[in-house]
């Protein structure tokens, strides 16, 4: 069975089945048109660290025999999220905040759908139902609107939100 | 994006890219979206450049009755009308409208007291349904321009006549002319459109009306239908400039195919006219803008007829856009015809294919020398389509230009020159000393030599265009054409200039500040300048508050680089690294960048302006010759 080095940006190498990491079309990518084919090659992944990679390679592991997702077509509507989340995924997204925008730029860089979507609807949910200020009390995001700006979009606002 | 509060828990969050946040955004709800928006700048944009809110855009609105606040109540009231087609609560609410603005929304309103416009800038498939008969009844001018560009239009075209009909009031109409074909027929347009009085069709590209002749013809003859049911006072029938030729030059030969498919659509089209006896009383202006109308058409004594039937019973304005390899003696004779027997005032937009053997023998000699047809040009464009002639070293511009004599020319207020190849290493002079006399009143003027995409930023020029055997341009008379022409706005020059630097435009003894000469001038754009472009030219252009788009550009060895922002644009050499960024003196950004074997922009005038502070990028890079991204 063949197998891919990868190393993080803590500069570990982990070696990892390529059937398991297949989900990654970036990684995918690279193994095609690098020709990778001895097992001693490595691939760098200079975005992401070890702790990270490893919980990628965790999630690939237990989704390595999922049915791939089909291709986006761009005249379609943008494709339905996946709405429900298993007992699995919602154990193994349980982290701080940090891992788990760690996780999303790793699952983006990566270009791993499925951990990437999960990512975000777990950051979605985390946002739904707060305010401006709440949410930005949570992701400690600085507040750059300036006073005129915040008026503006509470205006626009207003006419979205009456229904 | 994300940054540390000092009184929180030490955690720093990564910032997630736009991307990513639009993955997290889809799956809230709008009102969620609405409480991102209020985040931050960065995650404001992303909803709104992803278009996430449906309703989402600028807008603004404005009742009547004083200050805007006094009207709070309505305007809640109006909140739930508008973007959700809901009834206005009672018909108040809609006397007291007066105008309000939603752009990329389904509607735009203006309400000049009694009138209501109501302009739909994206189709909305059940738009016939959820306006209010009271607001139909109030709606004076629909705009359905937007129907051109959406997507969404398909969906609307069977819909059309559901939604005219409803709008008893309907004075102004602009829609491409396919949302009419199906629409009615000819006995329900008068019922349809009792008050319609100004109406504007959009045709497609030219070619594309060819190609579908038949097709168009039906379509062309329902806005006939119109002409003689409905009380119109002015039709204008514009379609877009035709499509850049694919192939490098554009032949003789293929122009007069052109023109010549043109006149058979045309003799088809006046065929169906007459069969439809058109009569009208009402209509008084008439504004055809179909570029590759063949000037030749006026041969044809069915098309001839039209407009002299339009005239006989009453039209007063006409204005044309001809296109031809010549301009016959017949458009005289029309044009005098029209003056002289019907008073009607006939204006034209000349688009005149030449080659560059005959330009200097036909147009001066023969083709144009009809003071008719001077007199009724209103825009003059000459394309020099083939065949440069060889013998001409030095290449006058004022070749092209006939008939150069005082009083002939007062309507000309446009001129343009695009010639697809002129002499190898010969030279092409500006020299226009003599605009000020026999041209006072232009105000736009473009010169283009090669094709406008040799000089599209970004795009891949033909080598050709810089190589040893390209003709070029004598610009040192650039400035004397701005100062000729005292009531120019824009002028454009694009063409290889490689030889000159800023020099000329660096203010330096008697060079003034062209404020002094033009203080009129909008827009300036020289493309295909030398690589010793620098901001020293820049203030030369101080003190005119008109100028609001200025680029100078360079190109080096097949290396082009622009530096384009909102107010002022310099170009800048290539080879060197580094950028900047500074006010100009009005508050805009004037921007400056330059990169690695690649061209760079930047300037970004808006933004930094907008932003209150230093910014600018230094340069987008795009990969050219092997060029390095950066930015």
């Amino acid at each position: 069975m063949p197998f891919v080095n990868l190393e993080s940006s803590d500069g570990d190498l982990v070696k990892v089945d390529v059937d398991v990491i297949k989900c990654s079309v970036t990684i995918n990518a690279l193994i095609e048109h690098l020709g990778l084919e001895d097992d001693n090659e490595v691939v760098p992944l200079q975005n992401v660290g070890t702790e990270t990679l490893h919980k990628v390679l965790a999630w690939a592991k237990h989704h390595k025999d999922d049915l791939p997702s089909v291709d986006d077509d761009e005249d379609d509507p943008p494709r339905e999220r996946r709405t429900d989340i298993t007992t699995w995924d919602a154990n193994f997204i349980k982290m701080e905040q940090i891992q788990l925008f760690d996780l999303i730029l790793a699952a983006n860089y990566l270009d791993i759908s499925g951990l990437l979507d999960l990512g975000c609807k777990i950051v979605a949910d985390m946002i739904k139902g707060k305010t401006a200020d709440e949410i930005r009390t949570m992701f400690n995001i600085v507040n750059d609107l300036t006073p005129q700006e915040q008026e503006q979009i509470r205006k626009e606002n207003e006419w979205c939100e009456e229904k | 994006m994300f940054r540390k509060r000092k009184e929180k828990k030490e955690v720093q969050l990564p910032a997630l890219p736009g991307t990513v946040l639009h993955l997290i955004f889809s799956n809230l709800d709008s009102t969620d979206l609405l409480a991102c928006r209020e985040t931050c700048i960065f995650w404001n944009q992303v909803v709104k450049f992803y278009q996430m809110v449906p309703h989402l855009s600028e807008f603004f609105l404005h009742c009547g009755g004083g200050a805007r606040t006094k009207s709070e109540k309505l305007r809640r009231k109006l909140t739930r009308f508008l973007p959700n087609f809901l009834l206005p609560s009672s018909p108040k609410t809609l006397q007291s409208l007066q105008d309000a603005y939603l752009r990329n929304c389904a509607y735009y309103f203006v309400r000049p007291q009694p009138n209501l416009t109501l302009l739909a800038f994206e189709a909305v498939p059940n738009l016939g349904r959820c306006l209010s008969r009271a607001l139909f009844d109030k709606i004076h001018t629909l705009d359905m321009t937007a129907f051109n560009q959406s997507k969404l239009a398909k969906m609307e075209v069977g819909g059309i006549t559901g939604i005219i009909s409803g709008m008893p009031e309907l004075e102004k109409l602009t829609l491409p002319v396919r949302l009419l074909s199906g629409a009615f027929n000819a006995q329900e347009a008068g019922s349809l459109f009792p008050r319609l009085k100004f109406l504007t069709v959009q045709l497609p590209e030219t070619e594309t009306i060819l190609e579908q002749g038949v097709k168009y013809v039906c379509m062309l003859t329902k806005v006939a239908a119109l002409l003689t049911s409905a009380p119109l006072q002015s039709v204008r029938v514009e379609a877009p400039a035709l499509r850049a030729s694919p192939s490098p030059k554009l032949k003789e030969a293929d122009v007069t195919k052109f023109l010549g498919e043109g006149e058979k659509f045309l003799g088809r089209l006046t065929t169906s006219l007459f069969r439809m006896n058109v009569t009208t009383s009402s209509l008084k202006d008439v504004t055809l803008c179909v570029p590759g109308f063949p000037s030749t058409s006026f041969d044809n004594p069915n098309v001839v007829k039209v407009f002299e039937f339009l005239a006989f019973w009453g039209l007063k304005r006409l204005h044309l856009s001809v296109s031809g390899i010549v301009l016959p003696p017949s458009l005289a004779t029309f044009l005098r015809t029209m003056r002289s027997r019907y008073g009607c005032e006939v204006t034209l937009d000349v688009e005149f294919f030449t080659s560059g053997i005959r330009s200097h023998v036909t147009t001066s000699e023969s083709t144009l020398s009809l003071p008719e047809v001077h007199r009724s040009i209103r825009t003059f464009s000459v394309r020099v389509v083939a065949d440069y002639d060889a013998t001409v070293f030095l290449f006058m511009l004022d070749f092209l230009i006939p008939f150069k004599e005082e009083g002939v020319w007062d309507k000309l207020t446009t001129v343009k020159v695009q010639i697809e190849e002129v002499t190898p290493d010969g030279f092409l002079s500006l020299e226009w000393s003599w605009l000020k006399l026999f041209w006072p009143a232009v105000k736009h003027m473009s010169v283009i030599v090669g094709r406008p995409e040799d000089y599209a930023v970004g795009g891949r020029r033909d080598i050709r265009m810089w190589g040893e055997t390209c003709s070029k341009v004598n610009s040192a008379y650039v400035e004397g054409v701005i100062e000729y022409c005292p009531n120019l706005e824009t002028f454009l020059l694009w063409a290889d200039l490689r030889e000159e630097s800023d020099q000329i435009f660096v203010p330096s003894g008697r060079r003034e500040r062209w404020a002094e000469s033009n203080p009129g001038l909008r827009k300036l754009s020289v493309r295909g300048l030398g690589p010793e472009v620098t901001n020293n030219c820049i203030p030369r252009f101080y003190g005119m508050p008109n100028l609001t788009d200025l680029e100078l550009i360079g190109a080096h060895s097949g290396i082009f680089l622009i530096l384009v922002c909102l107010g002022v644009a310099c170009a800048a050499p290539t080879g060197e690294e580094g950028a900047h960024a500074e006010h100009s003196r009005d508050g805009r950004f004037f921007g400056l960048g330059w990169g690695w074997g690649g061209f760079g922009w930047g300037g970004y005038g808006g933004w930094g302006g907008y932003r209150g502070g230093w910014g600018g990028y230094g340069g987008y890079g795009y990969p050219y010759y092997g060029g390095y991204y950066w930015g």
